[in-house]
């Protein structure tokens, strides 16, 4: 039985180098515990200091004095560029080089420090150090450090005015009707764009840096009453557990937390939009917010997710079940497309109509390729224009999809290369993809096309069944954070009230209760209040 | 031991590169629309004597003619490059799986039958009880043949069906089957399908098949063919048809000829619904059949004395209609009855649902029983409309 | 709280899944030539025998259901080891074993055959067999939860199809067709409920299933809705098979559903031939048979070796199936094996084992309770 006893061992855990073990979480918090003290020396600190931003040019060393007779020295750092000038001038050296010389020297000799960080600086963010590395890092994070003389304390003031752009509309979702409010670079901004939905102190916010180099604040925003306090945890802990040396972008995030690394599907939504953001805390999921990037995370993900947009609530139903019922079938369409050409034609034409039989037939007949290998290239000039139209931006890159496309597609039925049929059958495959409102997912389909062309190639309709179950086991094997990928479809006796938001969108009336995907606490959204014949509210406590 | 398992896989996924053995493109196939059995006659169309050694020697021997009937793709759609619609090939073998491999030899497309509309079967062939059982039993059997086809009995040659070029449908096959299939074409042919006949043939042998005869440069599909016993005994012309159609319940419109006024009126029905009734009496089965109808009047007498709108006429012109038309059906029943003695109406299959036990009694002699069986018909005609004047 | 706690996977599904995975095994099996064997037999009073059979399936669902759920938690490897000792356990379950892949391989050649008919004229069966079993392997190598999941969702894909062309059929039927009714000849039922009963075999492993169950003690109400809904669906389609073909060319057929997919003509003509979309239809429920099929043969060959990984016998049962399915020559002897196989490990997996389990598992819990009220 030596060859079972592998398969009796549970399962063995992941190793990723990209996580940390217990051993190197360990090995952290020693090296955090050699610190650099600073000195009661100015001078020492301040060669420190120098020393570590050696050859940082852009770093701001501002000495000065203070007090009456000009005894006490300070140093301010900051990075020109990521600190606000105003501030400091204003609020620090202003009120140090100038009011201070109002307090009885005596006093400022014995409670400088006190002084100057309680009585003086009249800045709202401020607070001790103790490490000159943590110092630096506030330093690198734009704010500024106070050196004082005689003490071994450092003043970090927050000063954080880094160059951004302004709130402008997010211009990877546009909406008909909605805010046009879209996330910007700066993390605190972007909490609070979110904060502004949400007036509500349960609206909890947990900071973190990762990245060993980066520093990239993360903050994890969720509604503590409404989320599932396992999946917060689980989220929290997960990203605890990242250890790369730097955080670009929240896609970065999103790859190291994932449970499936190699889906090709999205396991997690990205939104610029901070109207989509708090409409996911309200029903219970959480949302990360990464410095540096508009794309925020909201996990976990269902596919019903990718299929929605912010438009869908604040528009009618009627029309928001049929752009669904639309998506639906685009979702087909772009998988199915060419394949179901290329089965038809290759392989099965007594599935057509007699009529459509002999007009295909007639116009494939001077086509020197069989029908997969014109659908290949079809396919492979689509994502070649669509490449190039990405990468030029603006009107060239417009003009370039629409000239290629038109062109390319008339010549080549012109010259007899490709059948006409299979044109539109590709433009049609292509424009149905953009319907999708999520570019991941659909770029999921986009890879997939392929993998179906293959098999319908060669086993016709039979290997496009295939392809399907294929895929669709893999969906309904996907899980986000533990919460299954096709909810609702596949657990209909827990979340049967789910079904009013997917392909047909119930009124806003209709739906009562918070979608249950992720088992919350808090299920109820919509109460309506009665009136009994009087007039009077039913749920009005009468006056006694 | 995880990728051992996946090259594995992968490793069995390479055959599916080895080949894709059934594609064939779409603009390879001839779509045979319709295909004609005729009988061989070895002494009629003899063939080069030492060709036909070979054959004989080791093939089958050979009984039929099979013409085929395909729409030719360049002449259709925008380019089209050729000015012949069709295209027709037969050839002469045994059965018509040898005809499309002999015909491999001489066209370089492959055949396909699940866009054939029509199969066309010779009167000669018709009259040969084990061809005709034959051919039903491949036409069930077939997987391509789609059991919507129409079946028809030519009278005459099949060939000579399939040579006829129609100039708004050359293509034989959609010619019939749009023939057949429009919507108010007066019921002078059966629109039964193979389907149909099937469920008919498989229960007796007797059935009524719709037939088609070829004129000059025109095809026409009018009469039906009776058979009994897998074998064509006779025919019945357009206006028996319409009758015998009365009888099945499968009339849609229908036109009646009545002699009113010294002279002939057409009046068309447009609703009809037939009610088949079997009863037992003294011991011998009666049948009887309860027509309603309901039509309207297509054309009077311009300034007539007893005009249309008089209560009168009208209901002399229902008695007309209903004394016709019985008078037609009886007729009819007549001759299938007693002259071809076959029960190609349905009868036992009625029987045998609705009565069960009396089948039980009958089965065994049917033949002999349905000879004698009495008939009634009651016709009732109503007028509803007579068009635009008075 | 407790639903809370079972946050993430955990290995169990709900009562609607089991009953749905234990429909969808039966459904493959059976529905392709029941109402052909049905008129051959028995003629239009064929439906008769179906709801016999389909009221005598009742019978081991119950009993496989209620013993189920009095061992709760425990699955079927452990009950019958505490009922009849561990090796009789092991012959018994290698009997079932057997009995699910001489099922397995029924239905998987008799798929081949059909897609090598309808779809794929000159494909090799040998490829069209593996193509399907390596699919197999690959869904059931993701265990419980995404085979019941995938059986969930695949169901409205299944149902709306056939529910709209049975719409597109109904002008078409001649519904007189079905008559006579009541004309019944009770020795002939008597003598085709063994044939017909075979159509309903696959419930037997819902002895598997139930063990998956979340709450085995309401999951008798949906097994037996599902008996109940399947009994339908025969009839169903033996009726409309009879309205279209009549008696003697219903007998005549030997896949009368396909046939009948010949015969649906949308009336526009657009959709001339939906025989593409009945094939689509039929590799589902076929997959979904094999599927539920290799499953469990996957997990108790995985108990009975004590292994907690039971996803690693999946690839080696492949060749198994495959060899088997190759077995019989041609089609008329795929029918002789299988009603040799039914006959045999049929009737042993699915009435005497479930019975005999049932019935010692209640004389055990009353003499136990018998020994406590001695003991109190």
């Amino acid at each position: 039985m030596g060859l079972f006893n592998r398969f009796s061992k549970k399962k063995v855990g992941e190793k990723d180098s990209m996580k940390k073990e217990k051993s190197d979480i360990e090995k952290e918090k020693n090296n955090a515990e050699k610190k650099i003290s600073p000195s009661k020396c100015l001078e020492e600190n301040l060669k420190c200091m120098k020393e570590i931003f050696k050859d940082c040019e852009d770093v701001i060393f501002r000495d000065f004095k203070v007090g009456e007779r000009q005894s006490e020295e300070f140093v301010a750092i900051q990075i020109d560029g990521l600190a606000s000038k105003d501030i400091i001038n204003d609020y620090v050296l202003e009120p140090l080089m100038l009011e201070v010389r109002k307090i009885e020297p005596e006093d400022v000799k014995k409670k400088l420090f006190k002084i100057t960080k309680e009585g003086v600086i009249s800045t709202i963010e401020i607070k001790e150090v103790y490490d000159l590395q943590e110092a630096v890092v506030n330093i690198l994070s734009g704010e500024t450090a106070l050196l004082v003389n005689g003490y071994d304390k450092i003043l970090i003031i927050g000063s954080k005015g880094p160059p951004t752009r302004g709130v402008s509309q997010a211009e990877s979702e546009t909406v008909v009707r909605g805010p046009r409010d879209g996330f910007v670079e700066v993390s605190r901004f972007n909490s609070a764009l979110i904060r502004r939905r949400i007036r509500d102190p349960k609206l909890k916010l947990r900071n973190m840096q990762v990245g060993e180099r980066s520093k990239t604040d993360i903050a994890v925003l969720y509604i503590e009453d409404i989320a599932n306090p396992h999946l917060v945890k689980d989220i929290i802990r997960k990203i605890e557990k990242i250890k790369i040396d730097a955080i670009l972008e929240s896609s970065y995030i999103e790859q190291l937390i994932e449970d499936n690394h190699f889906s090709p599907f999205p396991q997690m939504q990205n939104t610029e939009r901070p109207d989509a953001a708090a409409s996911a805390l309200y029903e219970g999921r959480v949302v990360i917010i990464v410095d540096n990037t508009p794309f925020c995370i909201i996990a976990p993900a269902t596919m019903m997710t990718f299929l929605q947009s912010s438009e869908d609530f604040y528009q009618r139903w009627a029309i928001v079940s049929l752009s669904r019922m639309i998506r639906y079938l685009a979702i087909l369409i772009s998988l199915l497309g060419p394949s179901l050409y290329i089965a038809i034609v290759s392989y099965h034409p007594g599935l057509l109509p007699t009529r459509l039989a002999l007009y295909i037939g007639a116009s494939r007949i001077n086509v020197p390729f069989p029908a997969f290998i014109e659908a290949f290239i079809m396919e492979i000039t689509i994502e070649l224009l669509r490449e190039a139209g990405s990468r030029m931006s603006g009107p060239i890159g417009t003009t370039i999809s629409i000239v290629g496309g038109l062109v390319i597609g008339q010549a080549a039925v012109e010259a007899g290369i490709v059948s006409p049929l299979m044109v539109i059958v590709v433009a049609v495959t292509a424009i149905a993809s953009f319907m999708i409102p999520n570019y991941g997912f659909a770029s999921a389909f986009r890879i997939l096309r392929f993998v179906v062309m293959v098999l319908a190639s060669v086993l016709g309709l039979y290997g496009i069944m295939l392809g399907l179950i294929i895929i669709t086991t893999h969906l309904v094997k996907l899980t986000s954070f533990g919460v299954p990928y096709m909810t609702p479809f596949t657990t209909l006796g827990r979340t049967i009230s789910d079904l009013k938001d997917t392909v047909i969108k119930m009124p806003l009336i209709v739906m009562r209760e918070r979608q249950k995907l992720t088992r919350l606490q808090d299920k109820i959204r919509l109460s309506l209040e009665e009136e009994n014949g009087n007039g009077d509210d039913k749920n009005v406590r009468k006056k006694q | 031991m995880k990728t051992q398992y996946r090259l594995f896989i992968i490793l069995c996924l390479s055959i599916l590169l080895t080949g894709c053995w059934d594609l064939i493109e779409i603009n390879q196939y001839f779509f045979i629309s319709a295909i004609g059995i005729d009988m061989y006659k070895k002494e009629e169309n003899p063939i080069e004597e030492d060709e036909k050694e070979e054959i004989n020697k080791i093939a089958q021997e050979d009984r039929f003619i099979i013409t085929y009937s395909t729409p030719d793709l360049r002449a259709v759609g925008k380019n089209a490059t050729s000015d012949e619609p069709r295209i027709i090939m037969s050839s002469i073998s045994s059965n018509f799986y040898e005809t499309t491999k002999e015909l491999a030899t001489r066209t370089n497309r492959n055949f396909t039958f699940t866009h054939t509309k029509v199969v066309i079967i010779g009167e000669e062939v018709a009259k040969n009880q084990n061809y005709m059982k034959e051919i039903f039993d491949n036409m069930g059997r077939h997987e391509q043949l789609s059991r919507k086809t129409s079946v028809l009995i030519a009278k005459g040659e099949a060939k000579e069906v399939m040579k006829i070029e129609d100039p708004f449908e050359p293509v034989t096959g959609y010619l019939v089957n749009q023939i057949t299939e429009k919507k108010q074409g007066g019921a002078r042919y059966s629109d039964m399908v193979l389907e149909e006949i099937l469920t008919e043939l498989y229960f007796n042998g007797d059935v009524l098949m719709p037939r088609i005869v070829p004129g000059k440069g025109e095809i026409k599909v009018a009469g039906t063919g009776i058979i009994k016993d897998f074998r064509l005994i006779g025919w019945l012309g357009e206006i028996e048809t319409i009758a015998a159609m009365f009888l099945l319940d499968r009339v849609n419109t229908a036109l009646i000829n009545i002699k009113y006024l010294d002279t002939i009126l057409p009046y068309i029905i447009t609703n009809t619904k037939t009610k088949t009734h079997l009863a037992v009496e003294e011991g011998k089965i009666k049948y009887i059949a309860n027509i309603d109808t309901e039509g309207y009047m297509q054309q009077y007498i311009l300034d007539a004395e007893d005009k249309l709108t008089d209560q009168r006429s009208i209901t002399a012109i229902e008695k007309q209609v209903k004394d016709t038309l019985e008078k037609q059906i009886k007729a009819t029943f007549n001759k299938l009855q007693k002259e071809f003695k076959v029960d190609a109406l349905g009868l036992g299959r009625h029987i045998r649902k609705f009565k069960p036990d009396l089948w039980d009694e009958v089965e065994d002699n049917w033949d002999d029983i349905f000879e004698n069986i009495e008939f009634e018909v009651n016709v009732d005609a109503r007028l509803r409309r007579i068009g635009m004047t008075k | 709280m407790e639903m809370i706690k079972m946050y993430g996977k955990n290995n169990k599904i709900s009562n609607l899944q089991v009953a749905f995975l234990m429909g969808h095994t039966i459904i493959g099996v059976g529905i392709l030539s029941l109402p052909s064997t049905l008129a051959e037999v028995l003629g239009t009073s064929g439906w008769v025998a179906v709801v016999i059979a389909g009221a005598i399936a009742i019978i081991p669902v119950t009993m496989i259901s209620k013993l189920m759920a009095m061992y709760e938690g425990k699955n079927i490897f452990e009950i019958s080891s505490h009922i009849i000792g561990r090796p009789l356990t092991y012959v018994a379950l290698t009997l079932v074993i057997i009995d699910a892949l001489g099922q397995g391989a029924f239905v998987t050649r008799i798929f081949g055959e059909v897609i090598k008919m309808f779809l794929l004229f000159s494909t090799p069966l040998e490829v069209i067999l593996l193509t399907m079993l390596l699919t197999v392997v690959y869904t059931v190598r993701s265990e419980v939860e995404g085979v019941a999941r995938f059986s969930m969702i695949v169901i409205p894909f299944i149902v709306i199809p056939i529910l709209i062309m049975s719409t597109v059929l109904i002008p078409d039927l001649d519904f007189t067709n079905l008559l006579p009714i009541f004309k019944v000849n009770p020795v002939q039922i008597f003598n085709s409920i063994p044939s017909i009963f075979f159509s309903f075999g696959g419930i037997e492993l819902l002895l598997i299933y139930m063990y998956y169950s979340k709450n085995p003690k309401s999951a008798l109400k949906y097994n037996i809705g599902v008996v109940i809904a399947v009994t339908v669906l025969y009839l169903f389609s033996f009726f409309i098979s009879l309205a279209r073909f009549g008696e003697k060319g219903l007998a005549a057929q030997l896949w009368p559903l396909l046939s009948l997919s010949k015969a649906i003509q949308f009336p526009s003509a657009f959709i001339e031939n939906v025989e593409g979309i009945i094939m689509a239809i039929w590799v589902i429920i076929a997959f979904t048979t094999l599927m539920s099929t290799m499953f469990s043969m996957t997990v108790l060959l995985g108990k009975m070796c004590k292994v907690e990984e039971s996803k690693y016998f999946t690839l080696p049962l492949l060749p198994l199936i495959y060899f088997l399915s190759l077995i019989p020559g041609n089609v008329v002897l795929i029918y002789d094996f299988i009603q040799v196989f039914t006959y045999i490990f049929g009737t042993f997996a699915l009435l005497l084992y479930p019975t005999v389990l049932y019935t010692l598992a209640v004389l055990k819990r009353k003499g136990e309770a018998k020994k406590n009220e001695n003991t109190v």
